[in-house]
């Protein structure tokens, strides 16, 4: 019941603070709290940027002393990111987890993560090898292309 | 005990310049006790003197003993609990009034064993009106009646107030109250027969209420000092209205001690509750107290804070008053910031216990559950990823080595 409890907080604070950050956008599956979707933009100066990134929050009953189960959904070219599963690395989501943070915090944690990809320990190999190996050019055309193809709204419609 | 009670009292009404007894309590009981003089005749005591002086012994034994559990009792607590006991009834029992002869002067000692030695008799047959007023205060709040006399009586209570103030202030120590008890029990009272018992068992209940409330005021709970604060607040605006119109002459008569004075409108106040006895003593008798302790009264710089009051009520009502406000006023001291209103983990409301709990240095505040599902996990606090038991940790692993991060 606490996490309910928690997440109708979160809810309300989601509802009033809708316009104040645009670059996400956290929707509440209408039948189930715990399922939530969120829609972050891709930041600027980033292969990302232009595109909107659909994650899928899965929130366990022990929410919030354990994380949110978070993916993309949205297919993204990047070291932390599974290519297929959309799983995401980020210590945040996993064992640096801390209670108070929200879902909006770890929505602004994988922004973050866009901007500062960590190719040590990549979910993606061969994004992260690209990193590795300096060839920061490739990875940026390739994460760019990706985004376009899966990310970008207009060119999707 | 209440009977020895009752003697005491009318030992002290029989002898009005010398006022034995500087309880509070007593002066509210002034009328009644007339009334009840007035209608049975002093002459009634002789017969059953003797008799009356066994039974007392027997109840000496049982009110030293008493007296022991007292002074231990009012050692630990400290003074507080003693102005609580001044601030009561007459009917109250022998430890409020070892307090008070904790602090006799030697005149007022000799004046006491004087009118011991002289016995009892010559103030049995002084005026009933003046013997009688400290002792039927018990049966009057049973009767719920008191208001009705306290016009007519309005000036007596008022003379002996005052007599009464003084002793009080000056009264009493441990000889002097040995005389007393004893002057009570040679002689029978009247009090003891004409008393109903319900008087003195509702005295002695108010009594005991009064003491937990100062035990729970004394406590230090900023909740219970804020409801204690409302009502006395209430209880002043009554007692205000009060003053206007019947009890005028006592207030006057009392602005020489702000205790009295306190009792008096307090008792008062009690007769607007028109309930039984017993209720409606209670309220005043908190009333009272609870605006003493509520820093109403008496501050140092009152101009009319009575000279006698330091010695009394100033060395145990001070320090509580005092303590009180510094928990409402500084409650953030520590330089920590305002506690939330919710937990920050389950949004739960954080009740005073929670608010005032800061498990880890970081100054981050959650509710004791939260802390402790996260105790039951990795024990990491929220704010700052230390874990709680850091400095516990790190002691063991000085000892044992058994956790070497810190």
């Amino acid at each position: 019941m606490a996490s309910r409890a928690r997440l109708f907080k979160e809810y309300k604070e989601v509802q009033r603070e809708k316009t104040a950050d645009s670059d996400i956008q956290l929707i509440c599956d209408e039948n189930n709290i715990y399922r939530w979707t969120a829609h972050i933009k891709g930041p600027a100066d980033t292969p990302y940027q232009e595109g909107v990134f659909q994650l899928s929050i899965n929130v366990p009953e022990q929410y919030p002393l354990v994380p949110p189960q978070v993916r993309f959904v949205t297919k993204i070219f990047h070291p932390n990111v599974h290519f297929k599963t959309g799983e995401i690395c980020l210590d945040i989501l996993k064992t640096a987890w801390s209670p108070a943070w929200t879902l909006q915090s770890v929505c602004r944690a994988i922004i973050a993560l866009m901007s500062h990809p960590e190719p040590d320990s990549p979910l993606n190999c061969d994004c992260g090898n690209l990193l590795r190996s300096g060839d920061h050019r490739g990875y940026r055309s390739m994460a760019r292309m990706y985004t376009r193809l899966a990310a970008v709204p207009n060119i999707l419609h | 005990m209440c009977q020895i009670d009752s003697q005491m009292e009318q030992q002290t009404v029989l002898n009005p310049e010398k006022p034995v007894r500087g309880d509070v309590g007593f002066i509210s009981s002034l009328p009644s006790k007339v009334e009840k003089s007035l209608a049975v005749p002093p002459t009634s005591e002789n017969g059953k003197k003797k008799r009356v002086q066994r039974a007392a012994k027997l109840k000496q034994c049982k009110m030293d003993a008493r007296r022991e559990q007292w002074l231990a009792q009012v050692s630990g607590k400290g003074r507080k609990s003693e102005s609580c006991d001044s601030s009561h009834s007459s009917s109250q029992d022998d430890g409020e009034e070892k307090e008070l002869l904790l602090q006799a002067s030697p005149r007022e000692l000799d004046i006491i064993t004087s009118v011991n030695k002289e016995g009892s008799e010559d103030s049995r047959h002084k005026p009933p009106v003046e013997s009688s007023p400290s002792k039927a205060m018990g049966q009057e709040w049973s009767d719920g009646q008191f208001h009705n006399h306290l016009g007519s009586f309005s000036q007596d209570i008022k003379h002996s107030l005052c007599q009464h103030h003084e002793h009080e202030a000056a009264c009493s120590n441990e000889p002097a109250k040995h005389s007393v008890e004893r002057r009570s029990e040679q002689k029978p009272s009247t009090i003891q027969r004409y008393d109903t018992q319900g008087t003195w068992s509702a005295s002695d209940t108010s009594f005991s209420q009064s003491n937990s409330s100062q035990m729970s005021s004394s406590s230090e709970d900023e909740n219970e000092v804020d409801d204690w604060e409302t009502v006395a607040d209430a209880l002043h605006v009554q007692a205000t209205v009060e003053d206007m119109k019947p009890t005028k002459p006592i207030d006057h008569c009392l602005s020489s001690d702000g205790t009295l004075h306190l009792k008096s409108s307090s008792s008062i106040d009690a007769d607007k509750c028109i309930l039984k006895p017993e209720s409606k003593y209670r309220p005043g008798n908190c009333g009272s107290r609870t605006r003493a302790d509520a820093g109403r009264a008496w501050r140092p710089d009152d101009l009319s804070r009575p000279e006698t009051l330091p010695r009394l009520s100033k060395q145990h009502s001070f320090p509580l008053q005092s303590g009180s406000l510094w928990a409402t006023s500084h409650g953030t001291i520590w330089g920590l910031p305002p506690p939330p209103s919710h937990c920050p983990i389950c949004t739960e409301e954080l009740d005073t216990t929670d608010s005032s709990f800061v498990p880890c240095s970081c100054g981050f505040r959650l509710c004791l559950f939260c802390h402790h599902r996260i105790l039951i996990g990795d024990g990491r606090c929220p704010g700052c990823r230390k874990s709680y038991n850091t400095e516990a940790a790190s002691k063991l692993s000085r000892a044992c080595s058994v956790r070497p991060r810190v």
